[in-house]
């Protein structure tokens, strides 16, 4: 591209209603995402989690139930590089496993909260009217309740497991979608290009598929990449409290709390797995604002 | 109004009259506003900011804002048929279809994500039935006929890759690209340079003449309106205060707002030391009844009936008519 165009490019992308360009080209998002050191450093370490996550049946040096009781609560050896714990399981095993959970349950409940939210909140910031009321009155029910003590209250109610506990997870994760899709909704309904849409006969769906949502789209590609380390805490509390996955089926929340008992003695039940969730937490934390940068939005519209 | 062609105008106007609700009361925006335009035919609607010249244009598309806007009464009869009341799926076969909008600010009325190959073929397959690749071939040849230079590479920039001018041509691209009967163009030139300015004028003008479509162009720029249309109508307050041919009106206006705006026009070989002459006052406030011509105050030929009854619309010569009891016939400096 000519360097006349490159200006036109940077300053526009800044001048559009604070949108952003969604360009797959050197000058447009991308081009800015790659340019960002902690960003990529981010990518690979969700690279990382989501291959160990995957492969975790194909990677684990022992099956992660095994009892070894020759060599319980021995620390990190060659033979068991993160240790054992009371039962004498390899701790690297449960952990590596405990990444196919954690990110099975913070990618799904995310995919929940993100397509509810987005519904709900297109639907709330498009109609207005009593649907807007309804939907976020109701949203605000749901934020005006700690989000622990509600999961649990669910957890409780439902009775923990896996499938539940995504559930939860992505229900909590709605309000916050809803809200900013809402406000995104409601900056860009009236701007000129949605009229002038009109004006070629496009009928209101299509406007809110084709054209409203494209343009908030940015603000929430952040969020979402926010919110799955927020899911990746929450099921790791959940679990944590036995409200999620249950003993033996190993979760980073729950290795925490088996490893409790025996901080003193044997720290490294606790130590790798908080480590994992640290590490998890922060690369999802660097590529999400990463994203944010390269978007050239703050916050989004409204 | 007699339609000169013979047949039926394509558009009629009669009696529009729109009522927006804003936070401090209802304004008639509209009050009365009569006009009919036949096939091909370009007529120019000047008036200055509040006048309603843009929300008439909206109401013929349907588009008045939702929830704040009503039309009072009257009848918008486009091909034999009233747009004010239609059904919501007969109102977007006609838009795009066979009557199509140009905005003023071509950068905010491209949507900035989307390449401009998608926005002209969306606007291409709602109206007629082509495969994609057709519709893309559609593009390229509308493209190519507005003026931009190697259509095909052009398809996938996105808006923000063309100039100004360049985007005005691609608004218009997409008016044209269903053959509508109909373009009502709202201050197309306002957001440009004055060279781009005559070059999207002589490109409606073209296009006009070779597609045969008719063309409402709004404008506040009298300039802008006296080269490319054949009628002209001078809205004030809501309504058609003189409309007539455009050389006729602009050459011999008869009513004091006309006259007032041609004499402000500053000329560019008056003498140095004249003071601008501007149109003493303001336009009246359209959230209260007028009784009376609106334009009284302002006026320096005001007579008695002037603040009594609202002058209706007459002839002072063949097709040129002028609401006013006095019409006055001043001579405008030549500018």
């Amino acid at each position: 591209m000519s360097d006349h165009s490159t200006n036109v490019n940077q300053t526009l992308s800044v001048a559009v209603a604070g949108n952003a360009v969604l360009e797959w080209t050197d000058d447009g998002w991308l081009g800015r995402l790659r340019r960002n050191r902690l960003a990529l450093v981010g990518t690979a370490g969700i690279a990382l989690f989501l291959s160990v996550g995957l492969f975790a049946p194909l990677i684990e040096p022992y099956p992660w139930s095994q009892f070894d009781l020759a060599h319980r609560l021995s620390g990190p050896t060659l033979r068991h590089v993160f240790g054992t714990d009371q039962f004498g399981r390899d701790i690297l095993s449960r952990t590596i496993y405990g990444a196919r959970v954690s990110m099975l349950v913070a990618l799904a409940a995310t995919a929940i909260g993100t397509v509810g939210g987005v519904l709900i909140g297109a639907a709330a910031g498009f109609f207005g009217g009593w649907i807007d009321e309804l939907s976020m009155r109701t949203m605000d029910i749901i934020l005006a309740f700690p989000q622990i003590v509600l999961a649990i209250a669910v957890a409780a109610l439902l009775g923990p497991s896996l499938i539940n506990v995504i559930w939860i997870v992505g229900l909590l994760m709605v309000p916050q979608f809803a809200r900013v899709t809402r406000g995104s909704v409601i900056g860009v309904m009236n701007l000129e290009y949605i009229t002038a849409t009109r004006t070629i006969g496009q009928s209101e769906v299509m406007i809110v598929v084709r054209h409203i949502l494209p343009n908030i789209a940015g603000p929430l590609i952040v969020l979402a990449s926010l919110a799955i380390p927020g899911a990746i805490i929450t099921e790791a509390a959940l679990s944590f409290l036995g409200a999620g996955v249950q003993l033996p089926e190993p979760s980073w929340g729950n290795l925490l709390s088996g490893g409790n008992a025996y901080l003193l003695q044997a720290p490294w039940l606790s130590i790798f797995p908080g480590l994992a969730i640290t590490l998890a937490v922060l690369s999802f934390n660097l590529l999400g604002d990463g994203l944010r940068d390269a978007l050239d939005v703050a916050g989004g519209p409204a | 109004m007699v339609s000169l062609q013979g047949g039926e105008p394509l558009l009629t106007v009669r009696d529009l009259a729109v009522d927006m609700r804003q936070r401090h009361g209802v304004v008639h925006a509209v009050r009365g506003l009569s006009y009919s335009l036949d096939k091909g035919e370009a007529m120019g609607i000047a008036g200055e900011s509040g006048s309603g010249k843009t929300i008439s244009s909206l109401a013929l598309l349907g588009l008045l804002p939702a929830g704040i806007s009503r039309v009072v009464r009257g009848s918008i009869l486009f091909a034999g048929r009233d747009i004010v009341g239609m059904q919501d799926t007969e109102l977007r076969a006609l838009r795009g279809g066979r009557i199509s909008m140009v905005f003023q600010n071509p950068l905010s009325s491209l949507n900035p994500v989307m390449t401009i190959g998608r926005q002209l073929t969306e606007a291409i397959r709602l109206h007629l039935e082509l495969s994609a690749d057709e519709a893309c071939g559609r593009a390229i040849e509308m493209l190519e006929l507005v003026g931009i230079p190697d259509p095909e590479r052009r398809l996938s920039d996105y808006p923000h890759h063309f100039s100004g001018g360049m985007r005005q041509r691609v608004m218009i691209a997409m008016a044209l690209s269903c053959r509508p009967d109909l373009i009502v163009a709202d201050e197309p030139t306002t957001a440009l340079d004055v060279t781009i300015q005559a070059q999207v004028l002589d490109l409606l003008n073209r296009l006009r003449h070779e597609l045969g479509m008719a063309v409402i162009l709004i404008s506040h720029d009298l300039g802008v309106v006296a080269d490319t249309t054949d009628r002209i109508a001078i809205m004030y307050a809501g309504r058609i205060v003189e409309t007539g041919p455009t050389r006729q009106v602009l050459g011999a206006p008869r009513h004091p707002y006309t006259i007032g705006l041609l004499r402000s026009i500053p000329s560019l070989d008056g003498l140095r030391r004249r003071e601008l002459a501007a149109i003493e006052g303001a336009p009246p406030d359209l959230s209260v009844d007028i009784t009376g011509c609106p334009f009284r105050d302002r006026c320096a030929w005001a007579i008695q009936e002037c603040a009594e009854i609202d002058p209706p619309l007459e002839p002072v010569a063949p097709r040129h008519t002028v609401a006013c009891w006095v019409k006055p016939a001043e001579t405008v400096e030549a500018t």
